[in-house]
Formats: structure tokens, C-alpha cells, sequence
């Protein structure tokens, strides 16, 4: 046997092989973000869960509740680490909240306040099991 | 390299630069099969192959903007994170990349090889036999004679100029060869 039929009998072998498939990725991309940058705000993100979980409780009538819910488009999401050993859902929810400011800050969970004494409008990303995956500050809101 | 010529469109690289899913999925779909048959035939480990297949894939999830379709082809982008990725494992597993001596080119180019072993034992011995090569020549192997890309190709992923990548095949052979050689001679014996 010839060196050229050598291989091409070893590349028909690994044409036989089968990739794994990896298309749960691309459902998942709006939230996946793991690194180094994950790491720099993960902690400030489970915080910020907690603190919008309460906040739901807390304050039951958001101002637009018709548009609570929303299809997941946003790509800007902090993930929680906390929930990264959870199945990965297959839908998301977004659910709107407002947070007060001075919780956050009670909390030690804003670095650098935008505006003292108000509150903070955030989205969170919910799985189907209604458990958090991700966290995003959108602006805030009722400056005093 | 055909899998992604149709989607060589300069619109369909700003797609994937602007992070569209649908775009993403598709460069997944066109590619992921013979990115993993090149990370298995130059990791010899089917796990170690499709970790650096994921993470390929993530990192492009991740920062698609990374691509540049100036500096080359969205398949050149993909093999060169999967090539970073494999040297990571490979250097994690061995402790660093396993020197090699050059030697003179084999003049046995048409030798009679592996006579007498099955159709298994060959491939297995191919595959020992490549995975034994040093990383510079078991790419050229990959791409050129497993892949079947062209010369030219094959320099457009490796970033190398298509005569680098003609001398390292010829010399990468000559090593196989050798290497064939010398087990078709001590299975003979053995037999």
C-alpha cells in the first residue's frame, strides 16, 4: 500500500466520525458569557437578583405591566453565576423591575451609584422554572 | 475549501460581525464538521476534539466582532481559534510542545506499506503515525491530505506562504512514511 492510499483510507475512517452537536449554543447565545469578564461582575449580579426578587414582592405594580413579559433579544445580560449549574431553559422571560437604589447600595451591590436615593430600572432574565439566569441595569429612575 | 464560499459575501461577514444569531448558526452548520475532524486528527482524542470545537464556537458567540473579513476567511478565523485551542491542550497535557529533530527527507516515496495488517490496524497506524508529527507538519498533513484542501488553502488558514506549506508537506510525508515504514518492518518480523 502506497503512503496516498494509507491516508485516504484514514480520512475515510474520520469522515465516519460524528462532531457533537453544539446547537443548544446558539439558543443559548443571548446569555452566555463566561471569562474573565464574567467573573468581574458576577458577584454584583447574583446581588442584583436577589435585590429585583425582593424588589418584585415589594413593589407588585411595575409602571407598564402590559410589557412585563418580552421575547429575549437583549445580548447585554450579566449572567449569574449561581445559576450556571441550572438546566439551561428552554425559554426565556424578561421581566421588568424597578430596584431601590439605596438597597443596592445597602447591598454593597453598585460600584458606582448613578444617582443616590432613587430607584433602578432593571431587567431580568428568567428561566421557565421562574428562576433568574441573568440581570441587566437599564437606567434609573425617581431621582429625588 | 468549499463549505463557506457560498457565504463569502462581504454581508454575510458583517452578519457575523454584528453577532446575528441566524448568521452564527449557519457558519456553525457549514463548518463544524470538518473543524472537528481536523481538531480529532490532530489531538488523536475525540473529547479533547470537541472541547476545542465548543470553545471555538463560544468564543466566536462570545466576541464576533473579532472577525475581520479583511484579514481573511471566516473558516481561516475559525481553524485559528481551534488551532490555539488544541495548542492549549496539547500543551496542558505534555508540558510543553515535544521538540523534534529534522531529519533528511525519505527518497522512499513509492514504498510498499503496512502490508499484511487490516483495515483498522492502517488507520490506527496512520493516525499514530500523525499524531507523532510536530504540530507544524501534523497541520499541513491535516488540512492538505485529510481536509483535501489546496496549497492554497491550507496557507490561508495557517497564515504561511503557499511554498511554506508545499516544504512542510513533503517533509511532514517523509516522516510518515518513515514511520510506516518502520512498523510495516516490525509487524513483518513479528509475523
Amino acid at each position: 500500500m502506497k503512503l496516498n492510499d494509507a491516508l485516504r483510507e484514514y480520512r475515510e475512517s474520520l469522515e465516519m466520525e460524528v462532531p457533537p452537536d453544539l446547537g443548544h449554543l446558539f439558543e443559548e447565545a443571548a446569555v452566555q458569557s463566561k471569562g474573565s469578564g464574567r467573573k468581574i461582575y458576577a458577584a454584583v449580579a447574583a446581588g442584583l437578583a436577589i435585590a429585583a426578587s425582593v424588589a418584585l414582592v415589594l413593589w407588585p405594580k411595575p409602571e407598564r405591566p402590559a410589557n412585563r413579559f418580552a421575547p429575549v433579544e437583549a445580548i447585554h445580560f450579566v449572567p449569574i453565576e449561581e445559576a450556571a449549574l441550572l438546566p439551561e431553559p428552554r425559554a426565556y422571560q424578561i421581566l421588568q423591575v424597578e430596584v431601590d437604589e439605596t438597597r443596592l447600595l445597602a447591598l454593597g451591590l453598585r460600584q458606582a451609584p448613578v444617582a443616590a436615593r432613587g430607584r433602578v430600572k432593571a431587567q431580568v432574565l428568567l428561566g421557565e422554572d421562574g428562576i433568574a439566569r441573568a440581570i441587566r441595569i437599564l437606567d434609573t429612575v425617581n431621582v429625588q | 475549501m468549499a463549505s463557506l464560499k457560498a457565504t463569502a459575501q462581504p454581508d454575510f461577514a458583517e452578519r457575523i460581525r454584528q453577532g446575528e444569531r441566524a448568521a452564527l448558526r449557519e457558519a456553525y452548520e457549514r463548518t463544524h464538521q470538518r473543524l472537528y475532524r481536523f481538531a480529532l486528527a490532530m489531538s488523536g482524542d475525540p473529547e479533547a476534539a470537541a472541547d476545542a470545537l465548543q470553545e471555538t464556537f463560544v468564543a466566536l458567540l462570545r466576541e464576533p466582532g473579532q472577525f475581520d473579513p479583511h484579514k481573511g476567511s471566516l473558516e481561516a478565523f475559525l481553524y485559528g481559534i481551534l488551532r490555539n485551542r488544541l495548542r492549549e491542550w496539547r500543551r496542558k497535557k505534555a508540558g510543553g510542545e515535544v521538540p523534534w529533530e529534522e531529519e533528511e527527507q525519505s527518497e522512499l516515496g513509492q514504498e510498499t506499506l503496512l502490508e499484511g495488517l487490516s483495515r483498522k490496524s492502517r488507520n490506527e497506524a496512520v493516525r499514530a503515525a500523525i499524531l507523532a508529527l510536530p504540530e507544524h507538519y501534523r497541520e499541513v498533513v491535516t488540512l492538505v491530505e485529510l481536509e483535501e484542501m489546496t496549497y492554497e488553502e491550507s496557507a490561508a488558514v495557517l497564515g504561511l506562504p503557499v511554498g511554506t506549506v508545499r516544504s512542510r508537506l513533503s517533509r511532514a510525508r517523509g516522516h510518515l512514511e518513515k514511520s510506516l515504514r518502520e512498523l510495516s518492518l516490525r509487524e513483518g518480523s513479528a509475523r
